[in-house]
């Protein structure tokens, strides 16, 4: 043997393991003869006797700690379902925290997903409604309409009081005009105050066509009259210094999208 | 209920299981000075192996049908969930000292705690070099320092040991003749620092 295999086996002779007898004098044998490896196996062995030293000192846990656990293994027996939660220490508890927070996010999901579904409803409803309107609507809009700026007849849409007054969910309720035979029974008329007359949304970024059902904000602006020339809209030059209502529809990012005029 | 006069871990892990409070109390007392002390050579804090011990012995009351006694034996089982928290606290609380395997690290304030006046290695037996001892295995890295408690503290066999850790035999046998040459390097090293006296490292390949 030299020192080199004395070396592989120098932790269990020195930890007294059992070992190949065979080898295990071989081992001595070397260490007898060779000075520096008789001064490892003694550093060895003194290292073995200091860490036995070490491990014979029988410290144990205090005894609140075997209290509080039997307290919770009662607490768990008497309610399988309910884990016990140890007084001390929350690392095994992670899971309840993760599991909270999942439940929380699939709520905020069910809720956004909601409120969507009833945005597009409502808005459909929306168009619904016009597309009836235009079918009802006689060919020649009553007096008191700019025919200037009168769109086309598959241009109208009628933009309720619902969108005005901010709360279209509500206000939809109160009137009752889900009903047919409400909407068939109640004619566009010009001069209704609760009725305006609209141009189709007008995108403004890449000619986009943008409708309400994209999301996003209307904002109802007023405009200078001379701007109606600037979408390709004719214009009552007797009336140019006047102001127009328009209707912005304010992507989701800030950025305007459409605009339609309003009468 | 009546038990056995000696009932294995894995009969009581079945009665406390059923509810039977008696048998956790016998495995826990049975058990918990093992798991406490590991902890304790393993983090140096006692307060990190009460919360340990109580972790460990918590998971068992939740979970005890997770224990396979095919894949070992419940104190092996007990320590490798010890041996994941003590891991976990340490690591929180950044507690690690690295050892770095060059030797330049040694002669830094590390080993000032380990050094000893006197013969450090041939007074090992007296009671306050268990201190110097216990300190040195602390400042191992953490791959050594848990092979050595295992297999030097607590007598584990290297298949044991390896059960704990989940490795090879083989892997536990290399740690653990580095951790202990890391050991005595580190005494040595303190006693060379106390006395300057050189340590003639010429051995015979003959």
């Amino acid at each position: 043997m030299n020192c080199h295999s004395f070396e592989a086996a120098i932790d269990d002779l020195a930890r007294d393991r059992m070992m190949d007898a065979a080898a295990r004098n071989r081992a001595l044998a070397h260490a007898g003869a060779c000075a520096q490896c008789a001064l490892r196996l003694a550093d060895e062995r003194a290292l073995t006797a200091g860490l036995r030293k070490m491990a014979a000192s029988a410290e144990e846990a205090p005894a609140n700690v075997e209290a509080s656990l039997r307290e919770a293994f009662r607490a768990t027996v008497a309610a399988p379902c309910e884990p016990a939660i140890a007084e001390r220490g929350s690392g095994s508890y992670h899971w309840f925290r993760w599991a909270a927070a999942a439940a929380a996010i699939l709520l905020v999901a069910l809720i956004a997903l909601t409120a969507a579904r009833l945005r597009n409803g409502e808005t459909q409803d929306l168009q619904k409604e016009a597309t009836q309107q235009k079918e009802e609507q006689p060919t020649g809009a009553p007096g008191g309409v700019d025919q200037k700026l009168k769109p086309e007849p598959h241009q109208v849409a009628e933009i309720d009081d619902r969108r005005q007054s901010g709360n279209p969910r509500q206000s939809g309720r109160r009137g009752g005009r889900r009903s047919s035979s409400n909407k068939k029974t109640r004619p566009v008329e010009a001069g209704d105050r609760n009725t305006e007359i609209a141009t189709e949304f007008i995108p403004l970024i890449h000619g986009e066509a943008m409708t309400p059902s994209d999301g996003g904000q209307i904002v109802r602006v007023e405009m200078p009259r001379s701007a109606l020339v600037s979408f390709g809209l004719p214009m009552n030059m007797e009336r140019g210094g006047g102001r127009v209502k328009a209707d912005v529809v304010v992507g989701n990012d800030g950025f305007a999208r459409a605009i339609r005029f309003v009468r | 209920m009546t038990l056995p006069l000696t009932p294995s871990d894995v009969d009581l892990l079945k009665q406390m299981a059923g509810g039977d409070e008696h048998a956790f109390t016998v495995l826990y007392r049975r058990r918990q000075g093992g798991v406490y002390r590991f902890a304790l050579q393993m983090s140096g804090s006692r307060g990190i192996a009460e919360d340990v011990t109580q972790e460990v012995f918590m998971v068992l009351i939740r979970e005890a049908q997770r224990y396979d006694p095919e894949r070992g034996s419940l104190a092996a089982y007990l320590y490798g969930i010890a041996r994941n928290h003590v891991l976990r606290r340490l690591e929180r609380d950044r507690l690690f000292v690295p050892l770095a395997d060059a030797t330049e690290e040694d002669h830094d304030s590390g080993s000032a705690t380990l050094v000893a006046e006197g013969d450090p290695l041939g007074d090992l037996t007296r009671n306050e070099m268990i201190d110097e001892v216990r300190q040195a295995v602390l400042v191992l890295p953490a791959r050594y320092r848990e092979v050595v408690v295992l297999c030097d503290l607590h007598e584990m066999s290297y298949v044991e040991a390896a059960a704990v850790i989940g490795c090879a035999v083989g892997t536990i046998r290399s740690r653990l003749h580095r951790g202990r040459a890391l050991l005595v390097e580190k005494l040595k090293t303190a006693k060379s620092a106390g006395n300057e006296r050189l340590v003639n490292q010429e051995r015979c390949f003959a």
